[in-house]
């Protein structure tokens, strides 16, 4: 980290915190007992995965009849899903692994939280091939291994099986490196705990960090390495599920443009899921002088970009169809817009395309609440860009006597109802575990762009209001664990090493961070 | 703060007589085959005006991309791009001149020839002369008010130093890109995809934005590279090559993987009406320059900009970026060239005078910009974060 500074650059953490403060504040939330809120959302999660499960066992038990597909819409509820889970989980890569590469240092706050997030996602993903199979007893067939099938072999040219091996490398590498990250918080974890079993879990998992300088030097260029090795999958993995149907014949399917055109729609997917899940965080853990309002303007920043392209790739088709002069070609998209299912084109477009423009708005990009809102209504749209593409493209096929219309049954929404309670029960444990936010990251910027000047305005502030809301949200009136609350910044240096306490940050290696610009 | 204020002196009369000389021949060679195969000459002007209209567009890109991630290193470099932003006129007017060929360059420019051609009369709404000439007005128009805007602000805060250049320039950035990716798909469309009417590819406005994009990052380390060992830009560190680097082989990259995605979707469907395009391209000579195009573009850029030393040597970093300025004149040769010409494989000499004409005068133009302004900009709020720049 360059110790010049811009005049321009804002501080990453809002509000001036000691590098203890911040563990405190990131692990505390883990410490207590789940509040009320908690066990709301985990039991309504839990409950639609168990509606997931039994819709999943009623369509193991008697087969996929149980969907409401036909001969002409082999396709539809079941790829949406698919492909719109595998979109939702790509902003976490990029945030991880490209953002780093870019140096984009506001990404700490938010980095650990959407990893976790891709995770559960793709295991969210991988669950629809496998019922679609119909006998999900032989997924394992899917994967190329010698074998005693005789000359049976899967289709190597098949980009179902492409499938197979991006997803489950994608999988692998953004499991190691969200492993890899979490290394240093789990050792200020396991130097918290209090219970000898959470201090043996804690101390199992963190692989004997010990937060020596040679420890932290292995650890970043380890962790340099696989964000340059989950780069690439960023692209691959949805350039692949976007050839999935690139590959084919069908008009509406068939196109160059959509192995970019998918990776960005997933960006922008995975930025609206991850923007709506940051700002419940924010809110509920009382982050957020860690992910600030400036965090939330970066976000939809980037879904002003990604949403941009996807608004450029529809008119591309739309252009590219008419310019084909090919009368299927246009006639696919022409049905899209103007056919039975024109409703759900609309969705698509006023979601995909109207709704990022709102945030050209400083006044929008700043209201929490019409962000959330609208990261909502992206996600609904990108949910209904993979049902056009899908749907509208098969359902009038080159045969006008076989087309037909789809619609889901009961069984289709309760497994779609399902993974979103897989999704929602995965990450509330999640946050009940490890540390939501990155502790060692987050130190590593707390004093990023904190100018003296600065820092005269925050004294005052402080003296005015010492105590502010950090310490009613710990619900602690005495401050924590005997300590002093946050104090202006010219004494906290001071006071924290009168107290001679650095043992729980000694894990995060947190006093080799010094303050930018000092 | 002495160094800073170092310009650049007046060229070489030397290299000045020879630029002067190539700018003559080119278009006396021109000239010549114009009378000769007006379909050859128009070829390689179409050629030359786009590959130096696109460094130079690469260049605004880049300062476009730069603002608006508040990027802090680029500052000691940006008077590169804005300097080479400043043959965007020129390469406009070029570009207009296309429309005196029109009828050479276009199939479907010839009425006679859309009334019997069911698919370009359903693409006559479109594909027209009047049409195709306002588009062009219109996309030049707006990216030379663009560029210009940019290297104004930029240069007024060397006299103030005021913040709100910058932020102008943030908020142009954001409304340029976002109105370049729509007019310069059009123009991919208009001046190289429709050189074969019945073709087409929804990628193909991505394919030349990965090209551009490569073109201008190389072409911005090449000139870094050069101004630097002439004892300019003293700032400007191995770090800073190594970002350059950086984005030079990440564009390397994104440019192969447009190439892949148009290449196999159109090779695993199989569909006649697409697969014409790469058919005349793998045949006879072609076909040696259309899988070198991959190598010189993709193969050679990653190999060697791969590992992190690979980057930060600047004798390494100015081969590759070279190679790759080499490898997008092949890449847009192929594009024009194959479309209107049967019988050879290969680059034939007015190409190479056309391009070496229209390169004579961007040097001069280029560097007459970049001797008229100080090299370093004194006003620019992120200057701190480039002069130390460290990774």
């Amino acid at each position: 980290m360059s110790h010049a500074v811009s005049p321009l650059r804002e501080p990453l953490v809002s509000e001036a915190r000691t590098l203890h403060q911040l563990t405190d504040e990131i692990a505390r939330p883990m410490e207590r007992r789940p509040t009320k809120a908690w066990w709301c959302a985990f039991l309504a999660s839990f409950s639609a995965l168990v509606l997931g499960v039994y819709c999943v066992s009623v369509q193991v038990m008697t087969g996929v009849g149980t969907w409401g597909l036909n001969k002409t819409v082999g396709w539809a509820f079941d790829i949406t899903n698919f492909v719109f889970w595998i979109g939702i989980g790509h902003a976490g890569t990029l945030i991880s692994a490209i953002l780093f590469l870019f140096r984009q240092k506001w990404r700490t706050s938010i980095n650990r939280s959407a990893e976790a997030m891709t995770l559960f996602a793709v295991m969210c993903a991988g669950l629809f091939p496998i019922i679609h199979m119909g006998r999900p007893w032989f997924a394992y067939f899917a994967a190329p291994y010698p074998n005693d099938r005789g000359p049976l072999w899967v289709n190597f040219r098949s980009p179902l099986v492409w499938d197979m091996f991006a997803i489950s490398t994608y999988f692998i590498i953004s499991a190691v490196f969200w492993y890899v990250g979490l290394l240093p918080d789990l050792a200020t974890m396991r130097d918290r705990a209090k219970s000898a079993i959470r201090k043996a879990i804690y101390g199992a998992l963190s692989l004997g960090w010990n937060g020596s300088q040679r420890t932290w030097l292995r650890y970043e260029t380890v962790y340099l390495l696989l964000a340059g090795l989950a780069t690439p999958l960023v692209l691959s993995v949805h350039s692949i599920v976007s050839m999935d149907f690139a590959t084919s014949i069908l008009p509406g399917w068939h196109t160059t443009i959509f192995p970019p055109y998918f990776v960005a729609g997933a960006v922008f997917s995975g930025f609206a899921m991850v923007l709506t899940l940051m700002i419940i965080a924010r809110h509920v853990m009382g982050w957020k002088h860690l992910i600030t309002i400036r965090h939330v303007e970066n976000m939809t920043k980037i879904m002003i970009a990604t949403g941009g392209i996807v608004g450029f790739a529809y008119a591309t088709e739309f252009f590219t169809a008419w310019y084909s002069g090919n009368e299927l070609e246009r006639f696919a998209f022409s049905n899209r817009a103007f056919g039975p299912y024109a409703w759900a084109y609309w969705i698509m477009v006023g979601c995909n395309v109207l709704i990022p423009q709102f945030f050209w708005f400083k006044k929008i990009r700043t209201s929490v609440a019409a962000v959330f809102a609208l990261s909502i209504l992206v996600n609904v749209g990108m949910w209904f860009e993979r049902f056009v593409i899908i749907v509208t493209s098969l359902h009038r096929d080159f045969l006008p006597s076989s087309w037909a219309m789809y619609a889901p049954t009961f069984i289709e929404v309760g497994t779609l109802v399902g993974t979103f309670g897989l999704f929602f029960t995965c990450f509330l444990l999640f946050i009940r575990v490890l540390p939501a936010v990155s502790i060692a990251e987050v130190k590593a910027v707390s004093g990023y762009a904190r100018k003296i000047g600065v820092t005269t305005e925050f004294r005052e502030q402080s003296a005015k209001k010492p105590v502010d809301s950090w310490r009613e949200r710990n619900g602690e009136p005495n401050g924590h664990g005997g300590r002093t609350p946050p104090q202006p910044q010219s004494t906290q240096r001071s006071e924290e090493k009168k107290k001679g306490d650095k043992k729980e940050d000694a894990g995060a290696g947190a006093d080799l961070v010094t303050e930018a610009g000092e | 703060m002495k160094e800073a204020e170092r310009r650049l002196g007046p060229m070489s009369l030397g290299v000045r007589n020879v630029l002067v000389v190539l700018v003559v021949a080119g278009v006396a060679v021109f000239g010549v085959t114009l009378f000769q195969s007006p379909t050859a000459a128009w070829s390689s002007l179409l050629v030359a005006a786009f590959y130096f209209l696109t460094i130079a567009l690469g260049a605004i890109a880049f300062l476009a991309l730069t603002y608006i991630t508040k990027a802090g290193w680029s500052s000691v470099v940006k008077r590169v791009p804005e300097a080479m932003s400043t043959f965007l006129p020129v390469g406009a007017g070029l570009t207009l001149t296309l429309l005196l060929g029109i009828h050479s360059l276009y199939h479907w420019s010839h009425p006679d020839a859309v009334a019997h051609d069911a698919i370009l009369t359903a693409k006559a709404g479109y594909l027209n002369a009047p049409f195709f000439a306002g588009r062009m007005v219109v996309v030049l128009g707006l990216w030379l008010l663009f560029g210009w805007l940019f290297r104004r602000n930029s240069l007024r805060q060397d006299a103030d130093a005021a913040v709100h250049h910058t932020r102008r320039n943030v908020a142009l950035a954001a409304g340029y890109l976002f109105l370049f990716a729509f007019t310069f798909s059009v123009a991919g469309i208009d001046w190289l995809m429709s050189l074969e009417p019945h073709w087409f590819s929804t990628i193909f406005g991505i394919y030349n934005l990965a090209g551009l994009l490569l073109g201008g990052f190389a072409s911005i380390a090449v000139v870094t590279i050069l101004l630097r060992r002439a004892g300019y830009l003293p700032n400007v560190n191995e770090n800073h090559l190594h970002d350059l680097g950086k984005l030079t082989f990440a564009m390397s990259v994104f440019w192969a993987y447009i190439w892949i995605s148009q290449y196999m979707l159109i090779w695993y469907s199989n569909l006649p009406e697409e697969t014409t395009y790469y058919l005349r391209r793998t045949e006879g000579g072609w076909a040696f320059l259309f899988y070198f195009n991959v190598v010189i573009n993709w193969v050679v850029p990653f190999v060697v900009l791969l590992p992190r030393p690979g980057k930060r040597s600047e004798a390494n970093l100015l081969r590759v970026s070279l190679a790759v300025l080499g490898g997008r004149f092949l890449d847009i040769y192929l594009m024009v060239a194959p479309a209107n010409s049967t019988e050879h494989g290969g680059v034939g000499i007015v190409d190479v005078t056309t391009f070496l004409g229209v390169g004579a005068l961007f040097v001069l133009i280029v560097y007459r910009a970049l001797a008229r302004r100080s090299l370093i900009p004194r006003g620019d709020p992120y200057l701190i974060e480039g002069l130390h720049h460290k990774q």
